[in-house]
């Protein structure tokens, strides 16, 4: 019995002890996501919580009822990204209602405006702009993330700003409820039931695409929390503190993605326009920038603020308000907003097996493989810098 | 029993802000001295001890109690 007892200590321990590698996570989250994009598409998030929105702003500003949540996929995946986040940090016991000082409630909100505002006029977030964007192949991708580049160092430049000339922003009185306690573990079980429970709000024989979205949305919630992956980190740690760790493991799963993706778009007949989105060329590059800087603020981009929401970090609550205001709202005036600029700067797509295929008379395997060498070579590019900029600290402002 | 010179308080901050503030406070006490901080966002339990590493402050002690994470860190450049 004690040996059982301690077998399951183990198990426990090895879970739930320490968080998970972020590359552990990485792997994982890129496997989830060929899953779901077998299923229907890749893993995004913007448009969950945009269809979240709708429900409230469409109606506000008599624009006809939106997709109920039920219905539109990523709404559920994530719904179900916080349930599972919620019960990965209950069992982990590292669930707490976290109130920070106020000033940082302003920051999570502001963030989150921001980001819903670039995630609207880019047509893309961390997810359909990098994570899932690079592995699909799309140009748009690329300046999206570029921007968000951008976005994210002048967002650090600000945030060391405040600490050293206006501290008491981020200082005040705090609050913590419901933290440690035994209790936890056993919460943690429940809420991952409940989240099972929801695929049974699905008839499989009409709405077999939700049902599978819902369910890997809770793993994915529960993987998110566990490794504590964060895409905002990967790319400000660079700017930050020169650590490289998190940049590394997101390059681990974008490369997983990468040869995931391809393999259906290529061998399996998936349609190319999948994740390639008309963002070219001004609207990916500001959307991106304001994307970055929103996330910084914030402290989690669209999935970071949803999985830190769900471990009760009340600044990522009001993080996903703002998103669940900007979103919609943005959405509606999008168009006009973008008219001052010609269409062809905004809207155009570019796919990068066609632009690899064009140069070889419209080969179609010569253009995935150079698509997909070049994304490697990026991606072997980005390592070096990471690397080097980790020895020298040379673009660190810490 | 170490002497603690100073106390930042993290509480209720979520990532990155600890470190940003342990960052900036770090430099404002004296070589030598110790800084207790106070936190309650779970990745703290990472990214303190890396950070403490990268600069080559000396992390003396890390402890938790009821979800508040405490670390004593002297400064030693």
């Amino acid at each position: 019995m004690s040996e059982e007892k301690g077998t399951f200590k183990e198990v426990y321990d090895a879970l739930f002890g320490k968080p998970w590698k972020m590359w552990v996570g990485a792997i994982l989250l890129s496997t989830f996501s060929i899953c779901l994009y077998i299923i229907m598409s890749p893993w995004g998030a913007s448009g969950g919580v945009l269809n979240w929105g709708q429900q409230l702003i469409n109606p506000l500003f008599s624009q006809g009822t939106p997709q109920s949540i039920f219905e539109n996929r990523y709404a559920m995946l994530c719904i179900l990204i916080l349930v599972g986040s919620f019960s990965s940090a209950l069992l982990a016991k590292e669930f707490a209602i976290r109130i920070p000082p106020i000033g940082e409630l302003v920051k999570g909100l502001v963030g989150g405006l921001i980001m819903g505002i670039g995630a609207i006029i880019g047509s893309s977030c961390t997810l359909g702009g990098f994570y899932s964007g690079w592995p699909a192949l799309s140009v748009g991708a690329f300046v999206f993330t570029f921007g968000m580049v951008v976005g994210v160092f002048v967002a650090v430049l600000y945030l060391m700003f405040e600490a050293e000339k206006y501290p008491s922003f981020s200082s005040g009185e705090s609050k913590t409820f419901l933290s440690g306690g035994n209790w936890q573990p056993i919460a943690g079980i429940v809420v991952f039931i409940v989240g099972l429970l929801f695929l049974f709000l699905f008839d499989p024989t009409t709405a077999l695409v939700v049902m599978g979205f819902t369910f890997f949305g809770l793993l994915i919630g529960f993987v998110l929390q566990r490794s504590r992956f964060c895409i905002v980190r990967a790319l400000r740690e660079p700017f930050m503190t020169g650590e490289s760790s998190a940049a590394v493991a997101v390059m681990i799963g974008i490369i997983v993605g990468l040869f995931g993706f391809a393999a259906i778009k290529f061998f399996a007949g998936g349609s190319p326009t999948m994740f390639v989105f008309g963002n070219l060329w001004i609207s990916g590059l500001i959307g991106g920038i304001l994307f970055g800087l929103g996330m910084t603020i914030a402290g989690g981009c669209v999935v970071g603020s949803l999985w830190r929401a769900g471990e009760g970090q009340v600044k990522l609550w009001f993080s996903v308000l703002g998103m669940f205001i900007a979103l919609p709202i943005t959405a509606l005036m999008k168009s006009d907003l973008l008219q001052i600029f010609p269409a062809e700067m905004t809207t155009s797509t570019m796919y990068l097996p066609d632009v690899f295929g064009s140069l070889v008379g419209d080969n179609p395997l010569i253009g995935y493989m150079g698509a997909v060498l070049f994304v490697l070579a990026i991606i072997a590019l980005w390592y070096i810098i990471v690397k080097w900029n980790e020895r020298t600290g040379k673009l660190a402002r810490m | 029993m170490v002497e603690i010179d100073h106390t930042l308080d993290c509480k209720g901050l979520s990532c990155p802000m600890p470190i940003v503030k342990l960052n900036s406070t770090i430099k404002k006490i004296e070589v030598g001295q110790v800084l207790e901080m106070l936190g309650t966002d779970p990745g703290s339990k990472g990214d303190v001890p890396l950070w403490c590493k990268r600069k080559g402050q000396e992390l003396l002690e890390v402890s938790e109690e009821d979800g508040i994470y405490k670390f004593i860190i002297r400064r030693n450049k």
